[in-house]
């Protein structure tokens, strides 16, 4: 930050003159100086606004946010509070207190939007409110032990909407000026949208999520539930025989134990698949061996295949090519109705993973409305800057190959 | 005279599972199976089944779809659902298309003879849990038209769970007149289903739920 006063001091001895020009230098020293010092604000408000955006924690984010202002303004005490149910509540690590790296006092005083203090009540009104002399306002809960002179309360809005109080405060009566007030919404401002955005991601997350939970909770149901009413099925039909026909018991009970082993088979996967640090300690081989064992036992389809080796590739690489496995099986298990599948597993010169069947095929350059499979199949492998090649016509089998 | 019987699920070792229990009972004769929706139809079209077993959750056409076909081209077919899920939707959905019963893969196996056997007769089977749910959801027809005196009391032992044979018996009528009556209460009510004519009864005080 520039030194007013200094600048102003350098100009005056450079320009000898006399008391009117003087005072004229000084006004000019002292305007370029703060025009200066806007254009430094005006900057670390750009940099701000990138830097946080990317921030997706939002305690992260309000601590960032904090320290930010506290560089640029150097106030003693800042704090965000973000509303919830009714209360303006501030998280220790959202907020600055002199040399401490964070401010707890405020944080066990959450206060009721539009009742308690000057934060309580912007956070009502959504309007700002600046008290350039606390001592003379009735208004003020003082939060944190401390000599505040003046404060300046911003609101944090998303459409319209307060989700927060940005609370500022300087130990000098007067300090902020109409410029800092501006200045400082602006920074409200972005830090609203960042706190949008994380919550935005956060709810992503969270769907994306539950479609994992509903897309194991469709394949327990077809894979484990349909075993077990099977095995109930045989089992019965096991002990009427018994009465009957000791001689027809066993093939039900067969049926029963290759239906046991199937649902084992199947369990292993699905634990596999909520457990995806697996791929980390057991490898992308194993994961796709039980992949396959499922689809043998589940589907008794011939899988034939033929693994190279564990790649040396990033874990989420792993994670991508296990998806696409996994999806292009499900694809062949639904509609395909091939009899043989080989999935194949190069390591080098580059690793590719193949997939393919002798099934029904399809026309990939139609669209099937409803059908994802193959279009997150892409993206994924797009994400990671490999190639994806799916060649398949109707009656002609299809082959899934992935490069990276 | 056994009980023709079409088994569809998509899965195959239900189908198979099926077929093996459903063996043991000498009433009963499964002469076909599917995978899917429209493969019952296409078999049941060709096979004329007594009774359709039918999952719910099916690739290609669901269950729900398939019972209402089935029973707007072959109203002679009874249908039972046999599902793993108990779900309002799933439930009031299948019973809305007209199937006879609403079973649950568990392992009550011995249920699912005695389901089917009844379906054949004509008389509503539904598992309390599903009858429960549905209760709630049965709306009355707009303006249904009034019944005759003979069609009510066929419709309150309808709703007590008798098959035709006994209500032809407690009436003394012949049973090709009760199945008469019950087309007409049908018609009158626009309920696809006895399972649903019954349910109304109910629900307009006409028997006792538990009764």
């Amino acid at each position: 930050m520039l030194d007013e006063d200094h600048v102003a001091a350098e100009m005056m001895t450079a320009l000898p003159a006399d008391a009117r020009e003087r005072e004229l230098v000084q006004e000019n020293a002292r305007l370029l100086a703060a025009e200066q010092r806007l254009a430094e604000q005006f900057q670390v408000l750009s940099e701000f606004s990138t830097c946080i955006i990317s921030i997706l924690d939002v305690e992260e984010l309000l601590a960032q946010t904090v320290r930010l202002i506290r560089q640029t303004f150097g106030y003693y005490h800042i704090h965000i509070g973000l509303i919830e149910g009714g209360l303006v509540t501030f998280s220790p690590r959202a907020g600055l207190l002199r040399d401490e790296g964070s401010c707890a006092g405020c944080a066990s005083h959450p206060l009721r939007v539009g009742v308690d203090g000057i934060c309580g009540r912007v956070a009502g009104s959504g309007q700002p409110i600046l008290v350039q002399d606390v001592t003379r306002d009735e208004r003020l809960v003082l939060l944190s032990p401390g000599q505040t002179g003046s404060e300046l309360a911003l609101p944090l809005q998303i459409k319209g909407r307060v989700i927060g109080v940005l609370d500022v405060e300087s130990e000098r009566p007067n300090a902020f000026c109409a410029t800092d007030v501006a200045m400082l919404q602006s920074f409200a401002n972005q830090t609203a949208v960042a706190l949008e955005n994380a919550r935005l991601y956060k709810q992503a997350q969270q769907l994306a999520a539950l479609e994992e939970r509903q897309r194991l909770a469709r394949e327990l149901h077809d894979s484990v539930s349909q075993a077990l009413y099977g095995i109930a099925l045989g089992a019965r039909t096991a002990r009427a025989q018994l009465d009957r026909d000791i001689t027809q018991v066993a093939e039900p009970l067969d049926y029963v134990l290759s239906l046991a082993e199937a649902g084992l088979t199947d369990m292993r996967a699905l634990i596999f698949e909520l457990r995806p640090e697996s791929l980390q300690s057991e490898g992308l081989v194993a994961a796709l061996t039980k992949l396959t064992d499922s689809l043998r036992a589940r589907h008794h389809l011939a899988v034939r295949t033929e693994f190279e080796g564990e790649p040396d590739i990033p874990l989420q690489a792993k994670e991508a090519l296990y998806r696409v496995a996994q999806e292009a099986l499900r694809n062949i298990t639904k509609h395909a109705q091939s009899c043989l599948v080989t999935v194949q597993l190069n390591v080098a010169p580059r690793v590719r993973l193949e997939i393919a069947d002798n099934g029904a095929g399809f026309d990939p350059n139609r669209d099937y409305p409803g059908h994802l499979g193959l279009r997150s199949m892409r993206e994924r492998v797009e994400k990671l800057g490999g190639q994806l090649v799916i060649d398949s016509a109707p009656g002609n089998g299809t082959r899934i190959a992935l490069s990276l | 005279m056994t009980i023709r019987v079409l088994v569809v699920d998509d899965h195959s070792v239900v189908r198979q599972g099926l077929r093996m229990f459903l063996g043991l009972d000498a009433e009963l004769d499964v002469v076909g199976e599917a995978s899917n929706g429209q493969e019952a139809l296409e078999r049941a079209r060709q096979l004329r089944p007594d009774v359709v077993l039918m999952d719910l959750i099916m690739p290609v056409m669901d269950g729900i779809t398939a019972i209402a076909a089935l029973r707007r081209e072959m109203p002679d077919t009874e249908v039972i659902a046999l599902t793993s899920v108990l779900e309002d939707e799933k439930v009031i959905g299948a019973v809305r298309a007209g199937a006879m019963g609403y079973l649950l893969k568990d392992t009550h196996a011995e249920d699912l003879c005695r389901a089917i056997k009844a379906a054949a007769a004509g008389q509503v089977q539904l598992s309390p849990q599903a009858a429960a749910r549905l209760l709630r959801e049965v709306k009355a027809p707009d303006n249904p038209e009034t019944l005759t005196d003979r069609e009510a009391d066929v419709l309150r032992l309808l709703a007590k769970g008798r098959s035709n044979k006994e209500i032809a018996q407690a009436l003394i009528i012949g049973e090709k007149t009760v199945k008469t009556h019950v087309s007409n209460i049908l018609a009158k009510l626009n309920v696809p289903s006895r399972t649903q004519a019954a349910l109304f009864a109910v629900r307009i005080g006409m028997v006792d739920a538990g009764a």
